[in-house]
C-alpha cells in the first residue's frame, strides 16, 4: 500500500537521526523530573515569631499545630520562636 | 452556598460542581470535601471552620472531615501532575510534527510526493501513522516515567492514561503538521508556540479557571489540551472509568480528524497543476 511506503519512509529518517530521536525521549522527562523536584518538597512551615508578653499557653499551642519552631531568647526583652534568619 | 439533600450533594461533588458539603451528624459537624484540589481544600476548610468560631457563644466541637477524593496528604503536585503530563506530550509533539513536516517542504520532498501519483490524503494519513509511531513511544515513556518512576498520585487504571495520552499525541500530531503549512521555516514554527501551545496551557486547568469571567473561561472549548488534561485528572486524581473520560475521547477524535481534514486542505497550496 502506498501509504505504508511513506511510514516506512519516516521510520528510515528517524532511525538516521539518533540524536533527535534521543532528545525526544530524555528532554520531556528531564522536565517532568525538574518539576518534580520543585513541587513534591516537603510541606511549608511558617516562621513566627512571639514576643515577650504572649502566655506559654498559646506559644505550645502554636508549636503543637505542626510547624517548626523552637524558642531563642534574645538578650532583650524580646523573644523569638522560630528558625533564626540572620 | 447551596441547601441539598445528600443524594444531590455526592451527584455534585462527583459532577465536581460544589467543592465541599456540610451536614450535621447529631450535632457534630460533618464536612465532605470534593478532594482533589488541595487549595480549593484549604478554603473550604477555613471558610467553614471561621464561620464556627465567629458564632457567640462558640460551639465546641470537632469538624469532621471526609475525602470524597484524594486525602489530607495530596500535594499539589498531584494535582497539577496529570495536567502538565499532558502540557508536556503536546507540546513536544506539537513541535517535532510542526518541524518535521515543514522540513518535507522545504527540502523539496513533499513536492517530489506531490508528483507522484499520491492522493493528498494518503501523505497526510502516512505521515501520521508514521509519526504516530514514534511520538506514542514518547507519550507512553512519559506517563510511564511520571507515574512509576516520579511517583505520582494514581487512582485510575494505566490504561486509560495510554489512551488519552496516544489520542493528546495524535492531536498535537495533526495540529502542527496543519500549522506547518502556514509556516515559511523552522524559526516561524517555533514562533507559533506561543501563539498556540501557551494558551492552552494556560486554560488547560493548570490555573483554576473559576474566577474569571464567563465568556474569557468558554475560550478553553475550543482547545484540545483541556479535553486531555481534564480526561488525564479524571483518571489519575479521582480514578474514573470509561463512562467519565468517554466525552473527552471523542473530543479528541474530533480534533484530531478535523485537523487532519484541515491539512488535506491546506496541501493543495502545495499541489502544481
Amino acid at each position: 500500500m502506498r501509504v505504508m511506503a511513506i511510514v516506512v519512509r519516516i521510520i528510515h529518517q528517524f532511525f538516521r537521526d539518533k540524536r533527535t530521536l534521543a532528545l525526544m525521549i530524555v528532554a520531556p522527562m528531564f522536565v517532568l523530573l525538574l518539576m518534580d523536584f520543585v513541587f513534591n518538597g516537603e510541606e511549608y512551615t511558617p516562621v513566627i515569631a512571639v514576643s515577650d508578653n504572649v502566655p506559654d499557653a498559646v506559644v505550645d499551642k502554636l508549636k503543637g499545630s505542626g510547624s517548626e519552631r523552637e524558642r531563642a531568647v534574645g538578650k532583650t526583652s524580646a523573644k523569638t520562636t522560630g528558625r533564626s534568619r540572620d | 452556598m447551596k441547601e441539598l439533600s445528600a443524594k444531590q450533594a455526592r451527584k455534585q461533588l462527583d459532577d465536581q460542581e460544589i467543592d465541599a458539603w456540610l451536614n450535621m451528624n447529631g450535632s457534630a459537624p460533618h464536612i465532605t470535601l470534593e478532594g482533589s484540589d488541595p487549595t480549593a481544600n484549604q478554603a473550604a476548610l477555613a471558610t467553614v471552620q471561621k464561620a464556627f468560631q465567629s458564632m457567640v457563644p462558640t460551639p465546641s466541637f470537632q469538624l469532621k472531615t471526609t475525602y470524597w477524593h484524594g486525602s489530607s496528604d495530596m500535594a499539589s503536585f498531584d494535582y497539577f501532575g496529570p495536567v502538565l503530563i499532558g502540557v508536556f506530550i503536546f507540546f513536544f509533539v506539537f513541535l517535532i510534527a510542526g518541524v518535521s513536516f515543514l522540513r518535507e517542504r522545504t527540502n523539496g520532498t513533499l513536492e517530489r510526493l506531490m508528483a507522484t501519483p499520491l492522493r493528498r490524503w494518503e501523505i497526510v494519513a502516512g505521515y501520521m501513522i508514521g509519526f504516530g509511531l514514534f511520538t506514542t513511544v514518547q507519550a507512553s515513556l512519559i506517563s510511564w516515567f511520571a507515574i512509576d518512576v516520579l511517583d505520582m498520585m494514581m487512582e485510575g487504571s494505566f490504561g486509560y492514561v495510554l489512551i488519552i495520552t496516544f489520542l493528546l499525541a495524535m492531536t498535537a500530531l495533526a495540529l502542527g503538521m496543519l500549522l506547518s503549512a502556514f509556516a515559511n521555516s523552522e524559526l516561524q514554527m517555533m514562533q507559533f508556540i506561543p501563539l498556540v501551545v501557551i494558551p492552552q496551557v494556560f486554560f488547560s486547568g493548570l490555573f483554576n479557571l473559576d474566577t474569571m469571567e464567563e465568556w474569557l473561561r468558554s475560550l478553553s472549548v475550543v482547545m484540545p489540551l483541556t479535553y486531555g488534561a481534564n480526561a488525564l485528572r479524571d483518571i489519575m486524581v479521582r480514578g474514573q472509568g470509561w463512562s467519565t473520560i468517554a466525552a473527552d475521547i471523542y473530543v479528541l477524535l474530533g480534533f484530531t480528524v478535523l485537523f487532519m481534514v484541515l491539512n488535506v486542505v491546506a496541501l493543495k497550496k502545495y499541489r502544481k497543476l
